[in-house]
């Protein structure tokens, strides 16, 4: 027995649904579903926000696996949806621009930070995330969490290269500030 | 734990998977299940698919022939020649150049779709030696039709019949080749989940 019996490949379970074997679809939900939960909720914020996006990025994925042709893995495919929909989300919530104007944030007098001065976990971090805005957290999130190069996520969020480039910049250094201010407290 | 030295990125690239911890509500598949496409019943290689189409077949060949005894018959009142006809489409020009193309091209049609299924049922040759004789039975409807041919004066009506048996032939061959191909690949998949 080999490992494709117990673990059946994303590409074969699409093949299953496309098939009309709805047990496929739960064995995608479960795959992929936490995952693409917090992708959402890095973006959004808000748990129940998150979870509308989860239920209908779920929804059009399936409803659309035809024109899914494996032009990238599935998991790609899915997450393309899902951050495409966050994105749409806050657009109309207003939120995604509200922050990137370039003098919104002017950056701070004092010297910028640097990470390996600064004492971080996990937890740390994601506390951090959260207490960003959300431009800065959406920038942060497409290229730091889910490995989008820069390009693209000009191209997610309909900005310039240049503009993506500067508020990650501005992002990150706000992340640290954070993280910093996290590490004075503990102390 | 401490990670001053590290790069922030390298830190997230690292732990990217602790990073996901929560879960979605469990009501949240309840309402995707609710929205999912309805099902379609899974095309299966099955004999009664097969049985169909012989149906089919033996229903026009039925039909073929009550023309073929009704209008033909009854202006011709010469006994039906019992010579073996040739199939072949350069013979059938001499009888009626009008249908010639046609036939020529049902004939192409025919030919490419038996080699392909020829070379698709070359593992089961169980499977094509049913598929042979369901276009038997079209096969030698067309023979009686082609005898009668050069002998009635009404050729239109029956060079028609011809084309249609034609056509019909090669549409068989078709679907057999869907068949045979489904029944391939439901057999690669079985293999798939055995291995």
């Amino acid at each position: 027995m080999n490992l494709t019996t117990i673990v059946p490949s994303a590409e074969i379970l699409v093949q299953q649904c496309i098939n009309g074997d709805h047990t496929a679809y739960k064995l995608l939900y479960d795959r992929y579903s936490k995952a693409m939960f917090n992708t959402a909720l890095r973006m959004l914020n808000r748990t129940a926000d998150a979870e509308d996006i989860l239920q209908e990025a779920f929804t059009d994925a399936f409803q659309q696996l035809e024109n899914f042709r494996g032009k990238s893995t599935f998991g790609a495919w899915l997450k393309q949806i899902v951050v495409y929909k966050c994105i749409t989300h806050l657009k109309k919530q207003r939120l995604l621009f509200s922050d990137m104007e370039p003098d919104a944030d002017t950056l701070p007098d004092e010297p910028p930070l640097h990470e390996d001065e600064i004492w971080y976990t996990v937890e740390i971090i994601k506390g951090a995330m959260q207490s960003l805005p959300t431009g800065y957290r959406t920038v942060l999130s497409l290229h730091l969490f889910e490995g989008y190069d820069q390009e693209e996520v000009a191209e997610i969020m309909q900005v310039t290269h240049s503009t993506v480039r500067t508020q990650y910049m501005r992002a990150k250094q706000k992340l640290l500030q954070v993280l910093k201010q996290h590490e004075l407290y503990e102390r | 734990m401490n990670y001053m030295s590290d790069n922030l990125e390298k830190f997230i690239n690292r732990n990217r998977g602790d990073f996901d911890t929560e879960m979605p509500a469990d009501g949240t598949w309840k309402k995707i299940e609710a929205a999912l496409p309805v099902k379609k019943e899974a095309r299966k290689f099955s004999i009664r698919e097969l049985y169909k189409w012989t149906a089919a077949a033996a229903f026009v060949c039925i039909l073929l022939t009550s023309v073929y005894f009704i209008y033909i018959r009854r202006q011709n009142t010469e006994t039906v020649s019992t010579e073996e006809p040739l199939k072949s489409p350069d013979e059938l020009s001499g009888i009626s150049p009008e249908y010639a193309s046609q036939v020529k091209q049902a004939f192409s049609a025919i030919e490419t779709r038996q080699e392909e299924l020829k070379i698709a049922t070359s593992e089961h040759p169980e499977l094509y030696k049913e598929f042979l004789d369901d276009l038997l039975v079209l096969d030698s409807s067309y023979r009686m039709l082609h005898a009668q041919a050069s002998q009635t004066p009404n050729k239109d009506v029956i060079m028609k019949a011809m084309i249609q048996n034609l056509q019909l032939q090669a549409e068989l061959l078709y679907r057999q080749l869907m068949i045979s191909n489904e029944f391939k690949k439901q057999k690669t998949k079985r293999n798939e989940k055995v291995s």
